[in-house]
């Protein structure tokens, strides 16, 4: 075990931002940490880097108690929402910076900077200052950056939100890579579930500070533990079903097909996306929202039908699973 | 937070600010002149009471006033078209702002001189052309009426530029935009300047006038320079009859009264103004 | 366009004429000084210029003094204000509202009025007449507004440049040098070139202070030349001092008119 978090408790003025907190992150995993803005999850981020120090419990990274040491001497690669590259400095002088600082020699520093930045294929950039860079350009910058440290542990906060929607899913694969190139344990943090599930090993969900589930993204498709969960993980969004006998079901829009005999429903908006087409229907049990295949014909009504094996139960009162 | 990198500074202006402050309170409560040999002997409060009688000292509270009023006001009214004038587009802008600057930047012993030189009877250039088309003399800074707006002139021409920066600024926080949807809505150049250009820069106008006024009530170079108070005292500031009890008569305990008093004076005029401000604002349709 | 044009040439003549009267009068011969638009013959002359440079002590001795404790003053503010503004742009947000707004109130203090009690310490410590001694107080005085422009650009930063600069490794210390001095750099610029034309023009203290003719400032300097009686004055030196001393300000104007703008621009927009 590379990263534990134990107890971890923080608040700002009284208000508890996170609540007793407890994750496991292994060496080489990737960790998603997902949630709301708000829920806590840059702050779990900048407790484990020492930028926060939390009220109660402790950080452990490589079995070794920091709660209490300085972030300066943490050992941690932070990738920044902003990037945070600075701004006055060339590239290389980015890149440098940090090894200068710990004592390497000149010429170590640019055999280091050289080659990380062959790695990032920025070779032809080292001269430039940050703002003359792209958005995916300085996001390598700032990885590079993270893995010169030789960190215990990568720390990223919301590394793709600055980043149009294509960028971002050419980067994934690389940013994998990338990050697995170090065999420590990562965590990244984002609001994005798409993101979280094509990143991460495991997903940690927060809602309010508190840990909601975690688990690989199939557990959190297949067996959300709340209704909270259930409604973040997966587009387009669950149907949650009206509450019946303290019972709350909910079920999969890419669950319900059209069936000749099922229940009638009219159409009431369609959206067709080429890998399928999402469907808004008005039936008895409100609006629900059906994911099918983009070649089957959708008269205005129809009736519709899914399998009671694939809906899932929760209590309406604590909004908890129940077993099923 | 890392305070201990905020002690130096700290005890500078504590050093600075602090430390005379309570010193004149209490000297004030002290006879300390030649008399004493300079030594601090509690009178009682003889100081104040001699204050309080001091027509002198009324005097100059009344023209300080007058001065700082005049010239802010002044100030403001000119700092405002120039600031328009220069947030326009011209060719050499900058040429012209530096020029506008440079009073400002000029310090207030050379531009006094300046103006006591201007103002001079009979070779000063206002008497030189007066006297050219066969004018009477005015006798500008020996005139007990008029010396004192001279003085105004002066602050006037050195300062204005300082207020005309600050409201500048204000004016290049302004949407373009906000002009164009008034254009649409209707309104001409006058209503927009009215309804838009005044309420936005009003913190900034704000801001101006307490500074400029907080400087003009200390008023001490310009006039010790260009007048010497006089004549017959019309031209004398608070500050200047400190710094004249405190070195020309040697009278430190009567001097720090006067300077405590003009703290006092300053204070009830700046929450005066602050409530009088809030007062009007509406009245003046400035939201 | 045409009233504009008109408009900026009474604004450049208004900004201008005094001193270009001063420029006037410098050259003038005395016969033409007290004639100044009727003397023809014999009109010009350096005279005046002669005159206060080799007096004794040489009028340079003036400039070269009021360089000396402007560079002094300037050097100990922003030494003293760079941390005290990077602390307060750090200090929790009740904290530091406080502390900026009694900063305000003393930038605000008609600070000539402190002049007396400044005497008296000088005095007692035996600092009076001492030049270098002059940029204490002018660093105390200039120190609020000093710190208020160097907080509102740490305060512009954003934090996670000084964050990543943490988890790089990067000590207190190292920060300041490597990270935050170099991006606050374009704000320490103006805020030393208007506490420096603070400590430039400064007259009050320096009258007070120094007595000693060798050690006297410019603005005294030129205070002196003009003397007490108004009929007495030598017109035609004193305009050639006041010239001789608006030269470096000239100068610094010219060369330094961003930095000036965004130095007393940005206290007005932050404040």
């Amino acid at each position: 075990m590379s990263l534990k978090l134990r107890n971890i408790s923080w608040k700002i003025d009284k208000q508890w931002i996170i609540r007793d907190l407890n994750i496991d992150v292994k060496d080489g995993e990737c960790l998603a940490i997902l949630g709301p803005s708000g829920c806590g999850k840059s702050s779990t981020l900048r407790i484990i880097a020492g930028l926060e120090k939390a009220n109660e419990g402790h950080v452990y990274i490589d079995n070794i108690d920091v709660t209490n040491t300085s972030p300066v001497d943490r050992k941690v690669g932070m990738v920044f929402q902003s990037y945070a590259l600075f701004p006055h400095l060339s590239i290389a002088a980015n890149l440098s910076l940090g090894l200068k600082i710990r004592g390497i020699s000149r010429k170590e520093q640019e055999k280091r900077v050289s080659s990380i930045l062959s790695i990032m294929q920025l070779d032809q950039y080292s001269d430039r200052l940050p703002s003359e860079l792209s958005g995916g350009q300085r996001q390598r910058v700032a990885l590079a950056r993270a893995l010169l440290r030789e960190p215990s542990i990568y720390l990223l906060d919301e590394p793709m939100s600055n980043l149009d929607a294509q960028l971002r899913e050419e980067l994934r694969p690389e940013l994998r890579r990338l990050v697995i190139y170090g065999e420590k344990p990562v965590l990244y943090v984002t609001h994005d579930q798409q993101e979280a599930m094509a990143m991460a090993d495991r997903i940690a969900v927060l809602k309010n500070g508190n840990l909601e589930q975690i688990g690989t993204p199939e557990q959190l498709y297949k067996f959300p533990t709340s209704i909270f969960v259930a409604s973040f993980i997966g587009r387009p969004q669950i149907n949650i079903l009206p509450v019946k006998k303290g019972l709350i079901k909910a079920i999969r829009p890419e669950h319900i097909q059209p069936k000749d005999e099922g229940i009638p429903a009219k159409v009431i908006h369609r959206e067709w996306l080429g890998l399928n087409q999402i469907i808004l229907l008005e039936s008895s049990f409100g609006t629900l929202r059906m994911s099918c295949d983009p070649s089957v014909e959708i008269p205005s009504t129809l009736n519709i039908y899914w399998d009671a094996k694939n809906e899932h139960h929760f209590d309406a009162q604590t909004k908890k699973r129940i077993k099923n | 937070m890392y305070p201990i990198l905020l002690l130096p500074a700290l005890i500078l202006l504590f050093g600075v600010f602090g430390i005379p402050i309570v010193r004149y309170i209490w000297l004030s409560f002290h006879t300390s002149s030649v008399l004493t040999d300079l030594l601090p002997i509690p009178n009682n409060g003889a100081n104040w009471i001699r204050l309080f009688s001091d027509s002198r000292f009324w005097q100059d509270a009344i023209q300080t006033f007058r001065f700082a009023i005049s010239s802010v006001i002044l100030e403001i009214l000119i700092a405002i078209s120039i600031a328009i004038l220069l947030n326009q587009t011209f060719k050499n802008r900058g040429i012209v702002r530096t020029i506008t600057l440079l009073p400002w930047a000029l310090p207030t012993t050379i531009m006094a001189l300046s103006w006591r030189w201007i103002f001079n009877t009979p070779y000063g250039p206002i008497e030189q052309i007066l006297t050219l088309f066969h004018l009477n003399s005015i006798n500008i800074l020996s005139s007990p009426k008029i010396a004192w707006f001279a003085t105004v002139i002066a602050d006037v021409w050195k300062t204005t530029p300082f207020i005309a920066l600050i409201i500048l600024a204000g004016l290049q926080t302004i949407p373009e935009d906000l002009y164009e949807a008034f254009k649409l809505e209707g309104g001409n150049e006058f209503s927009a300047f009215q309804k838009i250009t005044l309420p936005l820069l009003q913190p900034y106008i704000f801001l101006g006038l307490l500074f400029r006024f907080a400087q003009a009530f200390g008023v001490f170079d310009l006039i010790q320079i260009m007048t010497g108070g006089g004549p017959a005292s019309t031209t004398e500031s608070l500050s200047l009859y400190a710094y004249l009890n405190a070195l020309r008569y040697l009278d430190f305990g009567y001097s720090s009264t006067i300077i405590i008093a003009t703290f006092i004076l300053m204070i009830i005029f700046s929450l005066f103004t602050w409530i009088l401000i809030r007062q009007t604002k509406s009245l003046l349709s400035i939201r | 366009m045409r009233k504009q044009n008109n408009l900026i040439c009474l604004l450049v003549l208004w900004s201008l004429l005094p001193f270009c009267w001063q420029i006037y009068t410098s050259f003038s011969t005395p016969e033409s000084i007290l004639n100044p638009f009727t003397y023809q013959e014999n009109r010009w002359t350096l005279q005046n210029y002669i005159q206060i440079l080799s007096a004794n002590p040489p009028f340079w001795r003036y400039l070269y003094n009021s360089l000396l404790v402007g560079l002094t003053s300037t050097a100990i503010t922003i030494l003293i204000a760079t941390p005290a503004a990077y602390s307060l742009s750090k200090a929790k947000q009740h904290l530091s509202n406080t502390l900026k707004l009694l900063l305000l109130a003393a930038a605000l203090f008609p600070y000539v009025l402190l002049f007396l009690s400044l005497l008296e310490i000088a005095r007692a410590i035996g600092i009076a007449n001492n030049l270098f001694a002059l940029s204490i107080p002018y660093s105390a005085l200039s120190m609020p507004l000093a710190v208020l422009l160097l907080n509102s650009a740490f305060s512009d930063l954003p934090n996670e440049l000084e964050e990543a600069a943490i988890v790089e490794g990067l000590g207190l210390f190292q920060r300041i040098r490597w990270i935050l001095i170099p991006l606050i750099a374009p704000a320490i610029a103006s805020t030393s070139i208007i506490v420096f034309l603070f400590s430039w023009n400064e007259y009050p203290i320096a009258l007070t202070w120094i007595s000693d003719s060798k050690l006297i400032t410019l603005t005294v300097a030129i205070a002196r030349i003009a003397g007490s009686s108004v009929y007495s004055v030598p017109y035609g030196a004193y305009a050639a001092a006041t010239v001789l001393g608006a030269i470096p300000l000239i100068l610094i104007v010219l060369l330094f008119q961003k930095q000036i703008v965004s130095g007393l621009t940005q206290g007005a927009i932050k404040g």
